[in-house]
């Protein structure tokens, strides 16, 4: 049988090779012969067609034909997707090794759109495609200008600069869009250009300021009367940007929001800003505007054309007191949308976007030991069923405690504006985030694995710190790996942790030993993805693993996250040969009453019940003590004990 | 005959809708559970046909064969999805009997402008969106005698790619060798509507 399998291929791939083609491009060279000629011309016979001879009976490909299936699919991760075209050199990348071929592909133009998807997905936005013809600026989608953070990374990584390290900066270059190629049909006289249109638009604009100026100088007009110029009707403040055609860019959100209303609109509802003078600050607008304006001219679509992501430019506006970095997400819509500060939620769900997004932790409540008590007292979070997931949720919230509605920044401010427009004073605000005393903090922030044992956990105050928590936390990186493996093999795909801590280590010791190309590691463990079983085998299923780490086996009667977790965190202790506790984890056995399981017996040696061992294992992958609960003195990664915890409690139920 | 050809094509498309939802394809060998799959996505569909088979400098629009619903003030097909709320999809959805309908409509009016390259066809488009490579192969398999294996080979790959495993490209070689059904008069034309049709539904080639 074997010999006969060895001859047909060997048959099968001679005529593949030797086979002509009427076809010149090297792309469709003829497939390996499948079924005499003859039978292919139509015929009248009668076939049934579920009685056609099936793929089943064919013997299996060749080498060469699943090389191309490989490339086929590697292309579209790294090319853009882009499938394989005539117009490729498909025979020499034929002769190429995979990593020869992928590297290839990673120094490409088209890798950069591809960088970017993933990059757009690592940070929780979809986008089926980067451009599209119909996109408004250049082909590109808007969700593009809205994440300065996948942005950044990605000019990094062509400037031949730490991909990875601008991936998890918080804080970016300001990038700014190509202004409107045109004005609205209101604002823009037919046969005006639209730099003609911005200038002459903007001397009006500058009319109404210079009439506010006088309105703020007299002292016989009231603030309501202030008020009603400066934020109301067409001559408001909302006008201002969208009149001289730089709304909904970074500037706009600036200098309309931050620079204008927010100052100005407090000041009007008698929240008062601190330092706010009005006829000071009218002037200090005017000058802002002036300058601003000046600023505007390499942003005119006219001479700014995006080819490519990496021509996105920057503009630096500290001169007018903005920032000369922005927060990531003040411009990323889904995140600026949609994870608002309300006055219940205390940036909890911006919290909760950092752990999944950075962590990987989906907050799915295992339980976790309670802590005896709280420091505060009365916080959300303190109920023993809610801790399971506040523990970690609502330190991480206290990164984000400066920030109220649309993430403005109100640290010089006295009062904080929620989402939903309620008002807290600063310094009562603040105070929800104070550690206890004795703590040796000052405030409970920071991201925490151990509720008991403090000096397992990073704390902070500022973004910064976060910034820095980000770059150092090996969980960062683990999930930055897993996030890579699923956006290219697929999410539902069962992945041994082994392998992927495997693929984490490789990918933290080359970005240690990396010299002068810091991308190397970003490079290797994509290509270790983008070789592995996972991705090749296209007959694989989602809940079984392909890969795993060196010397580590699958136990083929478990699911096979479980399997490499029971070896890698906990038969070194449970094992047939030194059965801590009497339980042994590294085989299951025929238990008495005919089920399979786990050998455990009790201190007297009897047989513990099967539900019984599981519901321990529930017990103590969660409990309270730290000096019992599994695995003993180790600390795992959220998404590892999750998978143990609910397979386990599933047992416990059968 | 075309009536019975497209009753055929109906009967097939249905049945291949049925199978992507409830069962392995008759004769494709599909990963074991390809109702966990997602449609490749309509713009990621157009660019693949136009890295294969586009003329450079060109582009292929399928969105013509989704039609305009004039009786809804000109809306086109497509943008209707989502107007109402609804759980269909075209775009990266999971195939479910309506998409599938679109997909269906799609590439069956694809198919159909393809075969206007077929000798004697008063429809040929004066400036075509494919490769002059593609043309001729179709002018190859418009032909109403036995075609050769190396020409189908090159149509399979042509539209296909390297997407599917070598065994779908068999069991198409035998779909279209018994085609057409016994006693059914046939041409070439019909044939090759067939034989692109089943290519470009193949679930390797239509899904993620």
């Amino acid at each position: 049988m074997k010999l006969w399998s060895l001859c047909a291929r060997f048959v099968l791939l001679a005529i593949f090779i030797s086979s002509g083609s009427v076809h010149s491009a090297e792309f469709s060279r003829p497939l390996p012969r499948r079924i005499p000629s003859e039978t292919l011309s139509p015929r009248t016979t009668r076939v049934s067609i579920t009685t056609l001879p099936i793929a089943a009976a064919v013997p299996p490909t060749d080498p060469l034909y699943e090389k191309r299936v490989w490339m086929e699919r590697a292309s579209r991760i790294l090319r853009n997707g882009k499938s394989l075209s005539p117009r490729d050199p498909i025979t020499r990348w034929d002769t190429m090794s995979e990593n020869d071929i992928l590297d290839e592909w990673m120094g490409q133009r088209d890798f950069e759109n591809s960088l970017l998807m993933f990059t757009l997905s690592y940070l929780g936005q979809r986008v089926s495609e980067i451009r599209r013809p119909d996109a408004t600026f250049d082909g590109y989608d808007d969700k593009v200008f809205g994440s300065p953070v996948a942005t950044h990374s990605v000019q990094e990584y062509f400037r031949g600069k730490d991909y990875f390290d601008a991936l998890v900066s918080l804080r970016t270059p300001v990038y700014m869009r190509p202004l409107s190629k045109k004005l609205s049909d209101k604002l823009q006289n037919p046969g005006e250009s639209v730099e003609a249109a911005r200038t002459r638009r903007y001397a009006e604009i500058r009319g109404w300021f210079m009439d506010w100026r006088t309105l703020a100088a007299d002292t016989n007009v009231t603030w309501d009367q202030y008020c009603a110029t400066v934020l109301a009707g067409e001559k408001g403040i909302f006008s201002a940007a969208y009149g001289i055609g730089m709304d909904g860019t970074i500037v706009d959100n600036y200098f309309t929001y931050d620079f204008l209303l927010n100052p100005v609109q407090s000041a009007c509802r008698g929240n008062t800003p601190i330092g706010f003078d009005r006829v000071r600050d009218t002037e200090r607008t005017i000058q802002a505007f002036d300058w601003l304006f000046t600023q505007l001219a390499p942003f005119e679509p006219s001479t700014y054309t995006l080819n490519s992501i990496l021509d996105l430019r920057t503009i630096d506006y500290s001169p007018i007191g903005g920032p000369a970095q922005q927060l990531a997400f003040t411009t990323t819509f889904e995140i600026f949308a949609d994870k608002g500060n309300s006055s219940t939620n205390f940036n909890r769900k911006r919290s909760a976007y950092m752990l999944k997004t950075y962590f990987c932790d989906d907050l799915t409540p295992v339980g976790v030991e309670i802590p005896s008590s709280h420091s505060g007292g009365g916080r959300h979070g303190s109920d023993p069923s809610c801790f399971a997931c506040h523990y970690k949720l609502d330190p991480m919230a206290g990164f984000f405690r400066g920030f109220g509605r649309w993430f403005f920044d109100y640290k010089n401010w006295d009062t904080l504006t929620f989402t939903d427009g309620a008002k807290i004073k600063m310094a009562d605000y603040d105070q929800q985030w104070k550690a206890a005393p004795g703590t040796g903090r000052t405030y409970e922030v920071g991201y925490v694995r151990s509720t008991t044992n403090p000096s397992l956990n990073q704390y902070g105050e500022s973004i910064a710190d976060l910034e820095a928590i980000l770059k150092s936390a090996p969980e960062v990186k683990s999930c930055f790996v897993r996030r890579l493996f699923e956006y290219s093999v697929g999410e539902d795909q069962s992945v041994s942790p082994g392998y992927l801590n495997y693929l984490t280590r490789e990918f933290i010791r080359d970005r240690g030993s990396h010299g002068t190309t810091p991308n190397l590691a970003l490079k290797n463990v994509w290509k270790k993805i983008l070789t592995s079983e996972s991705f090749k085998n296209g007959a694989r299923v989602t809940n079984q693993c392909y890969d795993f780490a060196p010397g580590e086996t699958a136990d083929p009667s478990l699911p096979c996250e479980v399997s490499s977790l029971l070896q890698s965190r906990c038969v070194m202790c449970h094992s047939s040969a030194g059965p801590a506790a009497g339980l042994a984890l590294d085989r299951q056995i025929l238990l008495a009453d005919g089920s399979t399981g786990f050998s455990h017996r009790d201190a007297a040696g009897n047989p513990v019940p099967r539900r019984e061992t599981f519901s321990r294992i529930v017990q103590r992958l969660s409990h309270s003590d730290p000096a019992r609960r599994m695995p003993l003195r180790m600390e795992i990664p959220t998404k590892e004990r999750e998978t143990l915890y609910l397979w386990a409690d599933r047992e416990a139920q059968k | 005959m075309k009536n019975w050809i497209g009753f055929l094509y109906l009967i097939l498309s249905v049945g291949l809708a049925h199978t992507t939802l409830a069962a392995p394809l008759s004769r494709s060998a599909l990963s074991p559970d390809p109702r966990a799959a997602h449609y490749r996505g309509f713009i990621p569909y157009e660019q693949m046909l136009q890295d294969r088979i586009g003329g450079i400098g060109t582009r292929i629009d399928l969105g013509q064969y989704l039609g305009v619903s004039e009786s809804l003030t000109d809306r086109p097909i497509l943008s209707l999805l989502g107007y109402y709320d609804s759980d269909v999809t075209i775009k990266n959805g999971a195939p479910n009997s309506l998409s599938f309908l679109l997909w269906n409509l799609l590439i069956s009016g694809f198919v159909e402008d393809q075969l206007n390259f077929c000798p004697g066809s008063t429809s040929r488009p004066p400036n075509p969106v494919v490769t002059p490579e593609w043309i001729a192969l179709l002018e190859s398999g418009c032909v109403a005698g036995p075609l050769s294996e190396s020409l189908l080979s090159q149509i399979w790959t042509s539209l296909a790619g390297f997407d599917a495993p070598m065994s779908e490209y068999t069991a198409w070689l035998g779909d279209v060798a018994a085609f057409p059904q016994p006693g059914a008069a046939t041409d070439g034309t019909d044939r090759l509507r067939f034989a692109l049709a089943l290519i470009l539904l193949n679930p390797y080639v239509i899904l993620e």
